[in-house]
Order: structure tokens, then sequence, then C-alpha cells
């Protein structure tokens, strides 16, 4: 079978959004070893949710470099996730004009030689809407994001990042592999209604056009998120900005969009629709740093659609799939598709996460300290770091000494790498926990939100809700079993160092 | 405990009875060491009535010593290296029984001065090392295993 590759286009907060629970799933293995590249689009290349998911993707590229080896004992860290230079593409590229319709559209020439089209664009935009601020995004408007991504034109945009996007694509199809582009967004809001369709649009005329038609040999999938929170309408300074987006449109919005599509969806070989009737409440933001919602259960099934676009897409067209949880107001793991599979591998990324910042981070810690007297109460650091050894010791044993010192720059940064990762895998699962308006019955999530404390680690069997092992297995189920296992694995590199131990500790989390 | 580790201690503990209850005392009836303090006719009453009463109880409190130290470190619950390294004080208190057991042996079951000092150094050697040390030394379980002083070089020398 020849190796997919995956192309993820992420538009607008909520595609920023579901590219984040994407790479959380990519880390603990719910795709395949081939290469993921993503790129965001957005217009507020300050996006709150924007800046997060690209926060996450550098964790799990700072994580993947240490733990990347040439024969796969585990998934974690399996999938290759790159971004493009630069990561994000604004529609409004490099321009220096003012960010906003009538610049874009260069409203006062139009009405002075066009004045028929000038008193159309008068019909069709209010005068706030054409002279609002477009750097915060399109404010949750649809019209004003069609108007300026109908304006694109891949045969002109030479730059970076879609020069490379599209000729990585043509040498894939070239090689035999079958690239697969997925482009994620909200259908509601503004960035991601007006990009998505436009996008798709663009790239499978783009891809046909070529003589050895790669589109033939490409599948392009698009994720719509129908409307799945909402907010109040802002109150003071905000409130005198007349253009913002109202959650209140949202459905209306979402209505106009899904009629538009089932005309005009040919340039997609799969469409997946994902949406929840309880809205989480999330606070009011135009834009730019302060637009930062918390992750939310619909976004992982947004990762689940892309796995499974990337690994169990029919090929028959027309097929339609429906999934649906069983009660409405709370997600419990049976209600996830492909559920054996996805339960094991977001398991045992929160277990190990969880071990490792509860227990070894702070052992690691204690080690930094001195290690003579830290690797006699614990056997398991000896197996993948250089010992200390006395007088007696250095002539006697030479064992280990081609194991990494500890107190190497190279281990302490992985140390940090992968502890970053660990925190923030937690993170989104604790905030997608969170989540106003149902109850998510995947984790017992409250023991992630104060993980400095050891003592905490005794929880680790309790972790995972809906567990039916027996009470036994369960008893034995703990961090000290699980060190007194770690000098018995079997490891194929990387087996040594920081990256070793957290290899092996990843393994044996595995329930 | 790993089944390796429990051998090493009925190991440990067989030949430290074979050297108490027979090498050791073949060496005081060849008058290898000699005991001048004690009649010669009644040596044989000597080795029974004391040399073989302290034997059995060296022999006796370090295997206990040893056990309890197994067993406790096999079932102990412990969430990181700073519990770990707090067994140490109990190694060193369990290591007061055979000690104990050898001042008994010494104060009440020797009747001879000359005897004293090398059944001291038998039975320090039997007792604190052959049956007390090495065992735990050697086989202690799981996170355990360097607890014992001197445990990290040994058994990485055994490779165990």
């Amino acid at each position: 079978m020849a190796q997919e590759s995956l192309y993820v286009i992420g538009i607008g907060g909520t595609g920023a959004k579901c590219l984040e629970a994407i790479i959380q799933a990519a880390a603990v293995g719910l795709f395949t070893d081939g290469p993921i590249k993503v790129l965001f689009v957005d217009a507020d290349e300050t996006n709150g949710n924007l800046e997060r998911a690209r926060r996450s993707l550098s964790l799990y590229q700072g994580c993947y470099q240490h733990l990347k080896g040439e024969q796969r004992q585990c998934a974690w860290m399996q999938t290759p996730i790159t971004s493009y230079l630069p990561d994000i593409w604004s529609p409004f590229g490099k321009t220096s004009l003012n960010k906003n319709l009538d610049s874009f559209y260069g409203y006062n020439n139009l009405t002075q030689n066009h004045p028929e089209l000038g008193n159309l664009f008068n019909v069709l935009f209010t005068s706030e809407e054409r002279k609002a601020d477009l750097d915060v995004g399109f404010r949750g408007r649809p019209a004003i994001g069609a108007a300026i991504m109908s304006q694109l034109d891949l045969d002109n945009l030479q730059d970076e990042p879609w020069a490379s996007f599209i000729q990585q694509i043509k040498t894939d199809a070239g090689t035999g592999k079958s690239p697969k582009i997925f482009l994620c967004g909200s259908i509601f809001g503004g960035t991601g209604a007006a990009g998505l369709p436009t996008l798709g649009r663009l790239l499978h005329n783009k891809l046909g056009e070529d003589k050895e038609n790669v589109r033939a040999k490409v599948k392009i999938a698009c994720l719509f998120v129908l409307p799945y929170f909402g907010f109040s309408q802002p109150t003071g300074n905000e409130a005198t900005d007349e253009v913002y987006a109202r959650a209140d449109q949202f459905l209306l919005n979402t209505e106009a969009a899904l009629r538009y599509y089932s005309d005009q969806h040919e340039a997609f070989d799969h469409i997946y629709l994902l949406g929840n009737q309880n809205f989480s409440n999330y606070s009011f933001s135009l834009g730019k740093n302060t637009q930062r919602n918390e992750p939310h259960f619909i976004e992982l099934y947004a990762a689940l659609a892309a796995r499974h676009f990337l690994l169990n897409a029919p090929d028959a067209k027309s097929t339609v799939i429906l999934n649906s949880r069983q009660d409405k107001g709370q997600l419990v793991w049976s209600d996830l598709p492909e559920m054996t599979a996805v339960q094991q591998e977001l398991v045992n990324g929160a277990r190990f996460a969880y071990i490792w910042l509860t227990d070894f981070l702070p052992e690691l810690r204690q080690a930094q300290k001195g290690i003579s007297s830290f690797q006699k109460a614990a056997p398991w650091f000896v197996e993948f770091f250089r010992p200390s050894q006395g007088f007696l010791g250095g002539f006697l044993d030479k064992k280990g000494s081609s194991l990494p010192d500890f107190s190497d720059r190279l281990q302490q940064e992985a140390l940090d790498d992968i502890t970053a990762w660990c925190r923030d895998y937690l993170r989104w699962l604790y905030e997608m926990h969170n989540c106003d308006g149902d109850e998510i019955q995947l984790f017992r999530y409250k023991t992630f939100a104060n993980l400095n404390t050891p003592s905490q680690a005794e929880y680790l069997s309790q972790l995972v809700m809906g567990d039916s092992r027996e009470q036994g297995l369960k008893q034995q189920d703990t961090v000290q079993q699980l060190k007194e296992r770690l000098s018995t694995i079997e490891l194929t590199p990387p087996n040594q160092g920081m990256a070793g131990l957290a290899k092996a500790l990843y393994i044996l989390c595995r329930l | 405990m790993k089944a390796g580790e429990i051998i090493r201690i009925i190991v440990f503990t067989i030949t430290g009875l074979i050297l108490m209850i027979w090498l050791q005392p073949l060496i005081y009836q060849n008058r290898m060491i000699p005991i001048r303090d004690y009649p010669e006719n009644s040596f044989e009453v000597w080795l029974l009535d004391n040399y073989m009463i302290g034997a059995w109880i060296v022999f006796g409190v370090s295997v206990l010593a040893t056990l309890i130290w197994s067993f406790m470190t096999a079932r102990a619950r412990v969430r990181g290296t700073l519990d770990v390294s707090q067994w140490q004080l109990v190694w060193w208190l369990l290591g007061l029984l055979p000690v104990m057991g050898i001042c008994i042996a010494l104060y009440f079951f020797n009747e001879s001065a000359d005897a004293l000092l090398s059944l001291a150094g038998l039975f320090i050697f039997n007792g604190l090392i052959w049956l007390y040390w090495l065992p735990t030394a050697t086989s202690s379980p799981g996170l355990f295993k360097h607890i014992p002083p001197g445990a990290f070089l040994l058994r990485r020398l055994i490779g165990s």
C-alpha cells in the first residue's frame, strides 16, 4: 500500500482548534507514521486559538525530535508533522493597506470608474462592514470573508506557503504516494465559512489543470463544523463596534451555507459535518489574542474525521456514514467511532503524561541534585542513564558506561520537551472535559488540574472512566509496579537516556 | 520477588547453615582454633552446649531478619525515591537482630574466654554478613534492590 501523506488546512479559529486536536490525536498514535503537513489559514494571525494550536504543534515537534527512531515499538510520536514557512497564510498577504473591504476592493476607484459596481457593493455591504478593520478576522460574517477569499487565485500565488504546498502534493502524487487534503473550519463563522469552499475549489481546479491530472490521484475532504458554541452579546467598548460575530446568526448562516453546499460540493471527495445540540458558552471576543476558546469535544471528533479520511474513507461516492451520541448531554467512550483503538491510544497517552508529570518529573528533578544517592533508590534510572560509580565500582563495573549522562544538555532538553508535551496534552484533555453544556465521561479529568503534587500518582488506576478491569488488576496498576517493570522491558532504539525512559514508560502505560 | 532472588536467599541460607553447623565445628574439633581454657575431655560438651546453641540462635535470628526484610520490601508500597531511601533505616534496624543474636550467643552460651574472639568473628561472618547482608544485598526485590549497603555494585556485578 502506498504511503499516504495527509495535508491538513485549518481555516479560521475553529479550523485551528481542529488542527490542535489532530496534533494531539497524532501524538498518541491515532494516525499513521506517514507525514502530516499542516497549514493554518487565518486573516487574524494573532488569534488566540491559532496561537495555541501553533504552540501545540511546536511542542509536538520538539518532543518528536527526541523520539524518532527506526523501529517503532509504540505509536506515540510516530507521525512526522511538519508545517510550512510561513505556517500561517493570511488572505491579506503582505498587504500594507488598511485591512478592510474598501481598501481591498479599491472602493473609491470602484465608485468613480464603475459606479454600477460601486452601487452593488453598497447594496451588499453596509458602510460599517466596508470599513471594519479585518485585522481581527472576518468578524463572524461569511459575506465579508467570501468577498475577500473569492479574490484568491492560486495561479498567482507564487509565494510561500502555497508554492511548497502545491509542489509537495504534485511530488507525492508523482512518486506513487496518495496525498490526501483535509480542510477544516466552521461553517457558521467568518473565515472558515468563507475560506473553506473557496480554498477547496481553488485546490481542486489547480490540481486538475495539470497535464498529469494530479487531481485524480489526490483525495480532498472537508470538515464543516456546525454551530457548537455561543456567546453573549458584547458589552462595554466592544459593543460600540457594530460589526462582530453574532451567535444568534450562527444557525441562520449555517442553514444558508448548507443550502449552498448541497449544489457546490464537486471539489470534495468526502464531506464531514459535525455539530452539537448543546452550545457551549464562550466569552465574547472580537478576535486577536483574546479569541481563545477552550478545546471542545467536537474537535476530538474532527480529529477522528481526519483519521477516518486517512485510514478508512470509502472509495465509493455517495456513501453516507452517520455517527451520533447515545445520550444528549454526555459523551462516553462508546460514543466515539472506532472506540477500541481510539480509547486505547487516548488512554495510553493520558496515563503516560499523568505519571510523567506527577511522578517521574519530580523524581528526575530530584536526580538533578545528584545522582549517586538517587540511583540507589531508583534502580530504573541506571537502565537509561550512566550510573555514578564509586572508586571500586569504577574499576569493577564498566556496565552502563555507554549510556548518556543524565546531566547532558541534550537529556535535559529532552526532559523539558517531553514534559511540555505532557502538560499540553493533559491541558487539552482537561479543557475538553471542562466544556460547558456537556458532561464528558472519558477521564476523571479533575486530577489533571493539579499535577504538581507527587501524591496524585496514586490515582493512576482511576484515571479512566468506565474502566472495566478487575479490581485485582486495578490494585496492581501502580507507579511502583511500572517502575519495577522498567528494568525488564526490551527496547529498540531510541532505548537510552530520556527518550528511552519515556518510550519504555509509554509502552508500559498501555492498558 | 523474582525467582532468582528467592533462590539466592535459599542458597545463602543453606550454605550458611552448612558453615555454622558442620564446617565451623570441624574447625574447633580439629583444634585449628585452640581452646585452652576448657577441659579437653569435655570439649564435645562445649561444642554441644555452647557453640551449637549459640550458632542456632545466630542462624535463626539472622535468617529471620533476612526474611522480615524480604517480606516487608516485597509487600511495601512506596511512592518515590524518598520513600525508598527511608527503607535504609529499616535495613539497619533489622541488622540489629543478628547483632543481638550474636551478643546473646556470646554472653549466655560461651563459657570459654579463649573462644570468644573466634566465635565473635565467625558469628559476625556467618550471621551478619553471610546470612543477612549477602542475601539482602543480592536479593532485595524491586525498587529496594540497591538499598542494602554495597548492593548497587554487587547487583551490577552479578548482573541482576
